[in-house]
């Protein structure tokens, strides 16, 4: 499966952001964005998914065989944006639960506790949301991470408000995504220790393009 | 079907824990009748027969002053974006919401409306009669109310605007609604309101879903 950009322009607020940009996404790599506040980073991101249209050009899913086009599904990508997407009455445990049933997942209370472990947030089950901190409702959103199958993941800003552990315990998390053929898109303000395939320097409008993910520099994780 | 069932399931749980506002705005309705009455004059109400005429008043304002609760904050987390993200139509989700506006809110006013209409002096024939008119309009305020939310949330306007906005539109309603009653009894033709009543509600609801289309994708622009 490759994620095809294809020429595309996007436009937001009657300003270009960024034109004729092009890339294609294998299996098993990753994509850096970078780029100061307001370039436009996360309207490319909502532009892959699917929630904002190329002025012109196209996105597409196409595989190896068949070179067919494949019409860009939301669901074939995690989308986690800037907000939590988290109902703040309700405790941890049960808007996993909802976020759960929409996706058509089964959840059990177990499977999900035994999820919260992984980000050590297993003792707030029963927590309203609006009591948690910033970093905690981030750890919750990104739990929603170990549930999902999907192999593309778009990622904004993932990392902020976590505390050094807990992004330690994302990329271990990412890279074990990725040695599952699986791809990500990520954007990050700080330095997130990753080596990724692509870069696209928003602010110099440049696409670094390295052809392997190398491994060797994420042993540290 | 079961993307229907999900999604009723969560804005059945999202209501039922906030069971708090939908009581204020069930509190909204009875004070808004009581100070009617008191203002006016329990006599005066029943000689000049304008008894249903306030509640109906009174029901369309707590509907216009609720629907916004139901999608606000669903927009302000970045949970109306992730629906749509996981592959839920603006069309499903308006008519979830309505399901569940009419369930949590319509539904407890029709409860009160008996005793209300008692207090305003209504005749129990007559109470019926308007009991079916509201039951029958509902759906096409609940919708109209959407219309003027979907906008409202997206150009960041108040309340104010929103009843500005749908009000010229609820005048039919409003008109054949108070008037049912009056036409079941004196006309040749009784049930010719409940039946354009129902031709209003076919013609909102594929209009709130076109327009529902277009506020989803602004939304996400």
């Amino acid at each position: 499966m490759i994620l095809k950009i294809d020429s595309i322009c996007i436009r937001r607020n009657k300003k270009i952001l960024f034109d004729n940009l092009s890339l294609n996404l294998k299996k098993s790599q990753i994509l850096f964005l970078k780029g100061s506040n307001g370039i436009g980073k996360t309207s490319l991101l909502e532009a892959i998914s699917g929630l904002l249209n190329p002025e012109k050009g196209e996105i597409y899913i196409t595989d190896y065989l068949s070179r067919n086009k494949k019409k860009l599904d939301k669901r074939s990508f995690f989308y986690l944006g800037h907000d939590f997407c988290l109902k703040d009455n309700l405790t941890v445990i049960e808007n996993l639960i909802i976020w759960a049933k929409l996706c058509g997942k089964s959840a059990t209370k177990r499977n999900i506790i035994q999820k919260l472990k992984y980000f050590k947030i297993n003792n707030l089950i029963n927590i309203p949301i609006y009591k948690l901190s910033q970093g905690q409702k981030r750890k919750v959103s990104l739990c929603k991470l170990l549930f999902d199958s999907r192999k593309i993941w778009i990622l904004d800003e993932p990392t902020s408000g976590l505390d050094f552990s807990s992004t330690q315990n994302f990329l271990k998390l990412l890279k074990s995504h990725v040695k599952k053929e699986g791809s990500v898109i990520i954007t990050s303000h700080i330095d997130l220790n990753i080596k990724p395939t692509h870069t696209i320097d928003l602010n110099k409008q440049k696409v670094k393009i390295k052809s392997q993910l190398n491994f060797k520099t994420w042993n540290h994780l | 079907m079961r993307k229907f069932k999900s999604l009723l399931f969560r804005e059945f749980f999202l209501s039922f824990k906030n069971t708090h506002s939908l009581i204020i705005c069930l509190l909204f309705f009875v004070l808004g009748i009581t100070i009617f009455t008191i203002s006016i004059g329990g006599a005066s109400i029943t000689e000049l027969n304008i008894g249903s005429s306030i509640i109906w008043v009174l029901f369309i304002f707590t509907l216009l002053l609720s629907v916004e609760q139901f999608f606000l904050k669903d927009h302000l987390d970045g949970s109306l974006k992730e629906l749509v993200l996981l592959g839920f139509s603006s069309d499903l989700i308006i008519i979830t919401k309505t399901l569940t506006i009419w369930v949590f809110l319509i539904f407890p006013i029709l409860l009160f409306f008996p005793f209300v209409g008692i207090v305003l002096g209504i005749k129990l024939k007559e109470i019926y009669i308007q009991l079916i008119a509201i039951f029958l309009s509902s759906p096409s305020l609940i919708l109209l109310s959407i219309i003027g939310t979907l906008v409202t949330i997206q150009s960041n306007s108040s309340k104010i605007m929103l009843t500005i906005l749908i009000l010229p539109f609820i005048i039919p309603i409003l008109i054949f609604g108070v008037g049912a009653a009056e036409t079941f009894f004196e006309s040749t033709k009784p049930f010719q309101n409940f039946f354009i009543l129902i031709a209003i509600f076919l013609i909102t609801l594929p209009l709130t879903l076109f327009v529902g289309r277009i506020a989803f994708k602004e939304l996400n622009n």
